[in-house]
């Protein structure tokens, strides 16, 4: 007879608990981590924000400069031909509808596992 | 289920955490350290590579900690965190061959238990010689006690598949304990 999914389970645990457990909790109580100082927390915390701080300033910067150069492109096609200047546009928006579409279900499912 | 003990002012510091307080954080770290340590040590059964996660873990959580909703204990969401970046690790090392060898590894951890004067166990040996890929469910499921759906989510996996390396690592856990008894 084929056992019930819930049977293999609990056998598995059994397993486990009989086999494991106890060795591993022995294992676990004798770990010793390695001594860290207590400042270390406090500096690991300020650098980690230092740095994070530091790659958020870098990516604003590189946003700025992609900017000035995506606008400064636009203003010379909008000089040289208003039907190219439309067309892209159009493909700009387009884009931007689906970036934002894909953007908004990335970050509904990293919030999910950020939790 | 085996976890971290809450900080007695956990839920305080947790929410002066996720404010921007430095020193809250740092304290909250600090508490869970040893918690999150020994879980590293027990699913990379690699010594130097524990202590790279457990520092990555905590640099990530500096990171994320702004958007931590205190639907999970902190020390849960620590080892959420430090899940997916051993899995991470180990797709990429699997790749370059950047770690020592698991062999190599658990030499290390056997030296350093007869070093303590402990024995190590055939058990711990047998589950030292797993993958990666079916000792992390194994321990998290039967002795931290996660949900299917929470390993699953954290190893990037469907259910299924968590409950088949479960079944196929016990499987050879069992094996390999009773062919030890034989010899």
């Amino acid at each position: 007879m084929k056992k019930r999914e819930g049977d293999i389970e609990r056998e598995q645990e059994q397993f486990f608990n009989d086999r494991l457990k106890g060795h591993l909790e022995q294992w676990d109580s004798s770990i010793v981590p390695p001594p860290v100082h207590e400042e270390a927390f406090a500096r690991l915390v300020r650098e980690g924000k230092e740095e994070l701080r530091g790659r958020r300033r870098a990516e604003r910067y590189l946003f700025w400069l992609v900017s000035a150069f995506v606008l400064g492109g636009m203003l010379l096609l909008w000089q040289s031909s208003y039907v190219f200047f439309a067309i892209l546009q159009a493909f700009a928006f387009a884009g931007a509808g689906i970036f934002l579409i894909v953007g908004f279900f990335r970050s509904n499912r990293a919030r999910r596992h950020q939790r | 289920m085996s976890s971290a003990e809450p900080h007695p002012d956990e839920e305080r510091l947790i929410a002066r955490a996720v404010r921007g307080d430095d020193q809250a954080l740092a304290d909250l770290l600090r508490h869970h350290y040893a918690f999150l340590y020994r879980y590293m040590l027990k699913i990379t059964m690699n010594k130097p590579m524990a202590e790279d996660l457990v520092q990555d873990t905590m640099l990530k959580a500096i990171e994320r900690i702004g958007g931590f909703e205190s639907r999970s204990k902190l020390s849960t969401w620590l080892i959420s965190v430090g899940t997916r970046l051993y899995i991470d690790e180990m797709r990429k090392a699997q790749r370059s061959r950047r770690w020592q060898s698991e062999e190599q590894a658990l030499q290390g951890i056997r030296f350093q238990a007869a070093l303590q004067q402990q024995e190590w166990p055939d058990a711990l040996e047998a589950l030292g010689g797993l993958q990666y890929e079916q000792r992390v469910p194994i321990l998290l499921k039967y002795y931290y006690g996660y949900a299917y759906e929470e390993i699953a989510d954290w190893m990037n996996i469907p259910v299924g598949t968590v409950k088949s390396r479960l079944h196929n690592g016990l499987g050879k856990l069992r094996k390999e304990l009773k062919t030890d008894e034989e010899t």
